[in-house]
């Protein structure tokens, strides 16, 4: 507070600045106790003020600052007390008249009462670091194993959690997410992924519950549910309902194989609805897979649904057009659309290096493309190029 | 040089990673793999050092100090590990912020191969790697008889042309002409008068490095590999850019009275480091570059000159 620290220098010299500025420290600034025609005045005085203290920062040794200083006092004398002295009379009586009976104590008198609960005050932070130590709500979430330094980067985050009390606003979601059935150990990290948790409405998220319970969900895939997708209760029942209907209507599903997407791939339902449309157009127009292959593709492997649409076009190409992989090939092993195109085009060009790049199950010496991608690339050498890795290796850095 | 391509991985022997951290100082080749760009690759090595760094031994918080109790008795000083200084609270030990990482050929999107790079305090040894303007090889890759918007293969075809009647022989004769067009040039761009003694004494030397650092300058470009329509050249180069080499082929191919287009940009070789040093990208961890820095700097110490170039003449170094 520049305003405090003038109090302090200026009482000094002049006993009518003092005046002013005692008034001012105890009213927190000028602008909220002057009427509205004295504005000017208020910003007067502090622009004065401001030059003050700069003035004796450096006014100790040389004198004629010394005397630039008394010449601004001077202009305090003419200007502002003149507006400011008919306020001070407006003041309530005795709000401005009772620090006078009160004694303040000396500097170094001994101080009798417990002052331990008394300390500076919370001022603005961008890091849970700076409470970290002091509040109890931090400690008991470090405790819990939840990264505070990952929901600080969120908006508006860091000051909402700091407000919170541990026992009062955390503990209920706790013992409800622990009746949910996520294990203790998974906590920290449930929370971290999804903190907005606790600012949802405990009524909310009962009944989330009961819509997947009444849809016949059974206690260990509501588990399983929650645990994949944390994010999952922040969805309204309604939201929910929707993109479970999206799924049923346009792949045909029945109230079986829902449930078992559901449990098997909770974060798919749940993801950005306009990229599920846009993956399934991709999948229905540009790949041209059937009705049917589509379903079986959402059963064994929905997360080709939240891969990247252009990345998946590129791979479906590379395995349809290059490797001449049949669409129902695909839909027996979809794993190779979930593959990285640069780990396919690597292996597969290698086998064709190799002469072993022969992917039709009726024929001898048979690749089968799930082994193809999967593993590393030593199980690849050994087990499907049978060479050794350096070959590979040295084949991988012509590209 | 012996290839050392298969890296076993080896447990860690040093479990303390503050100790790992201050030897992590040198240069390192790693290999950059196509349609990836530079800055993904350095991202990528430096996620994957923050996570093998913060996976050892790291710093405990510090202590912190407080004094409770009421203030009108005796008070209590104690210590317990500070939750400021958790790992939790304040993010992990070894952050993606602390590294430096620089590299010394600067390779676009589209070519790949080796990239020379250099961590922490040795990015100053990679400023004057850089200064001393090594050349770099080049493997270019193209392909007769069509051309594209962006002269690579990723573009658009714009145009389609024959090149059946194109022989072996006239690519010989084109890249031959264009390597003496450029060394022709080489004394232009080397700063000194045509006409003195002294660009008559640097001529029968051989050939000279550029004077700056802007004017792509190619010393060599040969053909060797053709099998209609593609073929591979090799070129050798200082201060060159993957544009300059896309259209180096795009102009071959106007001047075999076809089109051609690019399809591969691949350095294998910057000053004296080979591809045989560089680290695939499965290989980027903190044991392995550590022991790539070692045999960097092997090449470094037995070469000073690759550091402070005094003499402008390129020297044919074998190591």
């Amino acid at each position: 507070m520049p305003l405090q620290r003038c109090y302090s220098l200026v009482s000094i010299s002049r006993p009518v600045a003092n005046l002013i500025t005692r008034f001012v420290s105890k009213s927190n600034g000028f602008n909220q106790c002057l009427p509205k025609e004295h504005d000017k005045s208020g910003t007067n005085v502090t622009i004065f003020d401001s030059n003050i203290s700069s003035e004796c920062t450096k006014a100790d040794n040389e004198n004629y600052t010394w005397k630039s200083r008394h010449n601004l006092n001077e202009n305090v004398n003419t200007t502002a007390p003149r507006h400011i002295q008919p306020t001070i009379t407006n003041l309530p009586s005795e709000d401005f008249l009772d620090d006078q009976d009160v004694t303040l104590p000396n500097p170094l008198d001994t101080c009798t009462e417990d002052i331990s609960d008394i300390g500076p005050y919370l001022t603005p932070t961008f890091t849970f670091a700076k409470y970290a130590n002091k509040s109890r709500t931090i400690q008991e979430l470090v405790k819990l194993g939840v990264s505070l330094y990952k929901i600080e980067s969120k908006k508006g985050m860091l000051n909402y959690i700091l407000t919170l009390d541990f026992d009062r606003d955390i503990k209920p979601y706790i013992t409800f997410l622990h009746d949910c059935g996520v294990p203790a150990d998974y906590l920290g990290d449930f929370l971290t992924k999804n903190p907005n948790i606790l600012k949802e409405d405990m009524d909310d998220l009962h009944t989330r519950i009961r819509y997947l319970r009444a849809h016949e969900f059974n206690i260990d895939s509501i588990k399983t549910i929650i645990c994949k997708n944390p994010k999952w209760l922040l969805y309204s029942t309604k939201d929910i309902d929707g993109r479970l209907g999206y799924f049923q209507s346009n792949f045909k599903l029945s109230g079986n194989e829902v449930r078992i997407l559901t449990v098997k791939a909770s974060n798919v339902i749940t993801y950005k609805m306009s990229h599920l449309m846009e993956n399934t157009m991709t999948i229905k127009e540009d790949m041209d897979f059937n009705e049917k292959q589509r379903k079986q593709l959402l059963l064994t492997l929905p997360r080709i649904w939240v891969k990247n649409r252009e990345k998946l076009f590129a791979v479906f190409q590379y395995a349809h057009d290059e490797m001449q992989l049949q669409h129902n090939l695909l839909v027996k092993m979809p794993h190779i659309l979930l593959c990285r195109k640069t780990r396919l085009q690597q292996r597969h060009s290698f086998l064709v290096e190799m002469k072993k790049a022969q992917y039709d199950p009726s024929k001898p010496m048979y690749v089968s493309p799930k082994t193809l991608i999967s593993g590393t690339d030593a199980e690849f050498c050994i087990n499907i190029a049978k060479t050794s890795v350096d070959v590979y290796n040295a084949f991988l850095k012509t590209f | 040089m012996k290839t050392r391509t298969l890296i076993p991985k080896i447990k860690h022997v040093v479990s303390d990673a503050r100790i790992a951290w201050n030897v992590l100082n040198g240069v390192f080749a790693v290999y950059k793999p196509p349609a990836v760009t530079y800055l993904n690759t350095r991202d990528t090595i430096i996620y994957r050092l923050c996570e093998d760094l913060n996976s050892m031994q790291v710093r405990p918080p510090i202590q912190h100090v407080c004094i409770e109790g009421d203030t009108t008795e005796k008070m209590e000083v104690v210590t317990h590990p500070s939750y400021a200084d958790h790992p939790l609270v304040v993010g992990p030990r070894y952050q993606l912020k602390d590294f430096k990482l620089i590299c010394a050929n600067y390779l676009n999107t589209n070519s790949s191969g080796l990239m020379i790079c250099g961590i922490n305090d040795s990015t100053k040894l990679i400023h004057k790697l850089k200064a001393s303007k090594p050349p770099s090889s080049y493997k270019v890759k193209g392909i007769l008889g069509q051309a594209t918007d962006n002269y690579f293969k990723t573009g658009k075809i714009v145009e389609r042309s024959t090149y059946k009647y194109i022989k072996r022989d006239v690519i010989d004769r084109m890249c031959a002409s264009m390597q003496a067009a450029h060394q022709r040039k080489m004394f232009e761009v080397s700063g000194i008068d045509i006409q003195s003694q002294a660009a008559y004494e640097f001529a029968v030397k051989g050939l000279m490095r550029p004077a700056n650092n802007d004017i792509p300058m190619v010393y060599s470009i040969k053909c060797v590999d053709f099998t209609s329509p593609e073929f591979t050249l090799e070129i050798v180069a200082i201060n060159e850019n993957e544009m300059y080499l896309k259209t180096l082929v795009h102009d071959l191919g106007i001047q075999l009275h076809s089109v051609a287009t690019c399809t591969q940009i691949l350095c294998f070789r910057y000053a004296l480091f080979n591809l045989d040093l560089a680290l695939l990208p499965k290989h980027w961890e903190l044991q392995n570059i550590l022991d790539n820095i070692e045999q960097c700097h092997d090449i470094l110490n037995q070469n000073r000159s690759l550091l402070k170039q005094k003499n402008p003449i390129l020297t044919k170094q074998n190591n």
